[in-house]
């Protein structure tokens, strides 16, 4: 979920997991010369990985790279619709709604219907006790799970007590599992009933958390917190590939799972193989040399490629549910004050930034919600915030709010490339347009992670990419004075509350409008900056490399469609 | 001598008490933990939760006790960043590729190295000693990361004959000789320098002692003038110098082992410092303390063995 541009091997590091726009970028097949349209003989694609994988645990999975992996391998019950980013049927038979009997009158239990077919990848069917124990381990103090912990333990009946059992005894936590308010009812169906009517808890069960463990596998290689079944020989797959390799460091090979049961989703690849390189230029390199099929632009070479004209049929550019924005402390001066918020936002010249410093990577923004988000994002959101320099200066020189009174003002953030750039363009705006002197405050990246969540600093380069597609996921974190910073607003509060508990979809899109206009115009708790932009290189013979916004690595929604045309 | 090489292992005990302390402190003092890494507020409940599992809730003096009492019974314990998979398995497998680079890389400093200085003490103010001295400074003045991309562009790139990257295991601990060419040269380019420069001034000044006139002055043939006599008394300083080259090579290279994308040790070993890994940075830093000091006992015991005047 938030991203705050730090983790030091990822480039681009993207969490999402759910939704955006359908790519811009399918390859529209033929091409260019040497590619025919016929399918090669040697069905694999290569595509680089920016780093080895933490876990590819679902119940530990938190970064791009895990993710990845994670989300090809296992199956769950609901999965995204790449198009709309609505919950749709995987090993459910069908998305539970009022209408068809799935979720109670009191919004309360749903219940899942599995399909008959869905078997693992040893040919043993998909049961409804495979949730049941995925959700109970998700939840298990022994895991620690950081999905658990943050999306489900509250909105699970039962998962609160269970995840809040730190150093509690066996039986205690074995008592808590089977509290817990998910339940087989039979092999084939799925009851879960939930804290409060919710009308995102589908999109919850699409996220790779909750897909489908092997109870037997996981016990057979160690204890419930252990991820050593999931190296490979040891991983019994359920999604469209099963894991053939993992060379730690090095390689990561999905091969199409024999027993694969989905036939929309059944892949035309024979494999994936996923090269772990950390050097983006290493990568560029490999893929320069052929040793890649697809590789990320680097941000420092992208105007570069970008004009050469070699590359233009190779080239895969789509923007990202992620937004980039600087944060302000609202508990110190000057940022306790909006005017000065408001001032600093206005200072920076977003286009500038992106077409200048970014290469013309990213969509300029001006509201935290990004573009994809249809219906709920508005595009006169944040026109007060928009650059004017004259107004900004107007606002530091006025008499309450003077910069005279300015204490030394500090931007911290993560010092990774290229965001050293970034803050560089922001202060030399600052010094321009409002005579402020402000001090990058570059960290390494746990440093900056504590500073941020601790709430020790002035101004902060953040950036948020989300999970699922919907506004709750990127308003409701503001809410309730949890964002590091201190920002804190009973109204926005209020509105939030009220949107979440909207059934209305036509209402809901109008509270959810007014919610961020309470954060953006009202109260400039944040300054949205960009949203990124995920730029490829892909080679012509690979056919179907579709990316989109909500991917977590490159394309990875549509590996199963991917093929490889002979060349 | 057997007596001085047992005080030595003695010493290592506190040595490495000393370094596990240290280390151990350093990391708990500097800013951001291991769940710094997150990318994600942490609620006190899950905080909790990782401590418990980790075993970070006990007081750091306890921690330091329990995890001092495990590492002598040789359980470095896990990494926090790689779930759970073992320190001492991840060590292992990055000490595998990155020893069998640094020796590879050895083997080439030492073959292109002692090659280069030979000559060029031989044939002292030609063009080919002119030659292997600017190529010994040009390999000395560039840092490993340029030479590697280099070496890339051309060879692999361009040229296509050599594979940019990886590191496939083919027979036992050996990779694909193909994928082993370019970073054994950048990584023995420096080390290949440095004993080049030492051979040349070696040989250049046993080439001026009187027994080398009196071999030629009895008719020897200068090739066995200069295997028999030369190269035999040359070789005392590049032996010395081997040893730290040696212990530096087989520990790994953070920049050649990033800019080829090869699972060595070098890597972990930087990648873990920037993660917070407690498991991984304890784990890794003990480790070197003991390659470190093993490799400087070698040594001490090899000047013993090539010039028999030391005694210890």
């Amino acid at each position: 979920m938030t991203l705050f541009l730090s983790r030091w091997y990822l480039g681009v590091a993207v969490l999402l997991a759910a939704v955006g726009v359908v790519a811009l970028a399918a390859c529209d097949g033929g091409g260019g010369g040497d590619v025919s349209d016929d399918l090669a003989a040697d069905q694999s694609v290569r595509i680089w990985l920016d780093g080895e994988p933490d876990s590819i645990d679902p119940s530990i999975a938190a970064f791009a790279t895990s993710v990845t992996v994670s989300k090809n391998v296992f199956a769950t019950l609901l999965r995204f619709d790449p198009d709309t980013g609505e919950a749709v049927p995987y090993v459910a038979s069908e998305v539970p709604s009022r209408e068809n009997g799935g979720i109670s009158d009191d919004g309360l239990t749903y219940t899942f219907e599995l399909r008959e077919d869905a078997v693992w990848e040893d040919g043993q069917p998909i049961q409804a006790q495979d949730f049941v124990y995925a959700i109970q381990r998700l939840l298990d103090p022994r895991v620690a799970s950081q999905y658990g912990n943050y999306y489900y333990s509250m909105i699970i009946e039962g998962g609160a007590d269970l995840a809040a059992a730190v150093d509690a005894d066996e039986a205690t936590i074995q008592q808590l599992r089977e509290a817990m308010r998910v339940r087989a009812v039979d092999d084939r169906t799925l009851e879960v009933t939930i804290t409060q009517p919710s009308t995102t808890f589908n999109l919850l069960m699409a996220l790779w958390p909750t897909a489908a463990l092997r109870q037997d596998v996981i016990e057979q290689h160690g204890d419930i917190a252990n991820s050593a079944w999931t190296e490979a020989g040891n991983l019994v797959a359920s999604g469209p590939f099963r894991l053939a390799e993992w060379n730690h460091g090095s390689s990561i090979v999905l091969e199409r799972n024999p027993n694969f049961w989905d036939e929309e989703m059944t892949p035309v690849l024979d494999s994936v193989v996923f090269q772990i390189i950390e050097d983006e230029n290493t990568a560029l390199s490999a893929y320069r040399a052929g040793d890649l099929d697809a590789v990320q632009v680097p941000a420092t070479d992208l105007r570069r490629i970008a004009a050469d004209d070699s590359y233009s049929d190779e080239l895969q550019r789509v923007p990202l549910a992620v937004t980039t924005a600087f944060g302000f402390n609202h508990t110190r001066s000057p940022f306790d004050q909006v005017e000065a918020r408001k001032a600093f936002c206005q200072s920076v010249d977003r286009a500038t930034l992106v077409n200048e410093v970014q290469q013309g990577a990213g969509v300029p923004v001006t509201s935290w919600l990004p573009p994809s988000l249809d219906p709920f994002f508005d595009a006169d959101r944040g026109q007060d915030i928009a650059f004017d320099p004259e107004s900004a200066l107007q606002l530091v020189l006025e008499p309450g709010s003077s910069r005279a009174a300015y204490p030394p003002v500090k931007f911290s953030y993560a010092n990774v490339d290229p965001n050293g750039t970034r803050v560089e363009f922001m202060q030399g705006q600052w010094t321009e347009h409002l005579g402020v002197d402000v001090q990058p405050d570059p960290l390494d990246p746990p440093a900056f992670e504590e500073a941020f969540f601790t709430g020790n600093f002035d101004l902060a380069f953040i950036g948020f990419g989300e999970d699922y597609h919907h506004p709750e996921n990127w308003l409701a974190l503001w809410a309730g004075g949890m964002m590091p910073g201190g920002y804190s607003n009973p109204e926005f509060d209020q509105a939030v509350e009220e949107a979440m508990n909207e059934t209305d979809p036509g209402e809901a899109v109008e509270l959810w409008q007014e919610a961020e206009r309470i954060l953006i115009d009202e109260d400039v708790a944040v300054c949205p900056l960009f949203v990124h932009e995920n730029v490829w290189l892909v080679k012509e013979y690979v056919r179907d490399f579709v990316m989109t916004g909500a991917d977590a690595h490159a394309g990875d929604f549509f590996y199963w469609k991917t093929a490889i045309l002979e060349h | 001598m057997t007596g001085y090489v047992l005080r030595r292992l003695l010493w290592l005990a506190p040595v490495l008490f000393f370094v596990t302390l240290i280390t151990f402190v350093l990391m708990h003092l500097v800013p951001g933990g291991p769940w710094d890494t997150n990318n994600r507020p942490m609620s006190p409940q899950l905080r909790e939760q990782l401590e418990s599992k980790y075993g970070l809730d006990d007081p750091v003096w306890q921690q330091f006790l329990t995890y001092s009492w495990n590492a002598l019974q040789g359980d470095l314990g896990v990494s926090f960043q790689y779930q759970d998979r073992s320190v001492t398995e991840i060590i292992r497998e990055g000490m595998e590729v990155s020893a069998v680079l640094g020796l590879m890389a050895l083997a080439f400093a030492l073959l292109v190295g002692v090659t280069l200085g030979v000559v060029a003490a031989v044939k002292q103010n030609s063009l080919i000693d002119y030659a292997s001295v600017f190529l010994s400074t040009f390999a000395a003045s560039t840092p490993s990361f340029v030479l590697g991309i280099l070496l890339i562009v051309v060879f692999a790139v361009q040229l296509g004959w050599l594979p940019v990257f990886g590191w496939e295991k083919v027979w036992w601990l050996f990779p694909n000789w193909k994928q082993a060419i370019l970073p054994t040269v950048t990584l023995g380019a420096l080390p290949a320098a440095y004993v080049a420069r030492i051979t040349r001034a070696s040989v250049l000044e046993v080439l001026q002692q009187d027994y080398v006139r009196t071999a030629r002055a009895k008719g020897l043939h200068e090739r066995l003038v200069l295997g028999r006599h030369v190269l035999k008394n040359a070789v005392v300083p590049i032996l010395t110098v081997s040893g730290p080259i040696a212990a530096s090579l087989v520990t790994g290279s953070f920049i050649v082992e990033t800019v080829f994308a090869i699972p060595g040790l070098g890597k972990q070993f930087v990648a873990a410092v920037f993660q917070r890994d407690y498991g991984m940075i304890m784990g890794t830093t003990i480790f070197y303390a003991v390659v470190i000091a093993m490799a400087n006992l070698v040594v001490d015991m090899m000047y013993v063995a090539v010039n028999p005047r030391i005694r210890y």
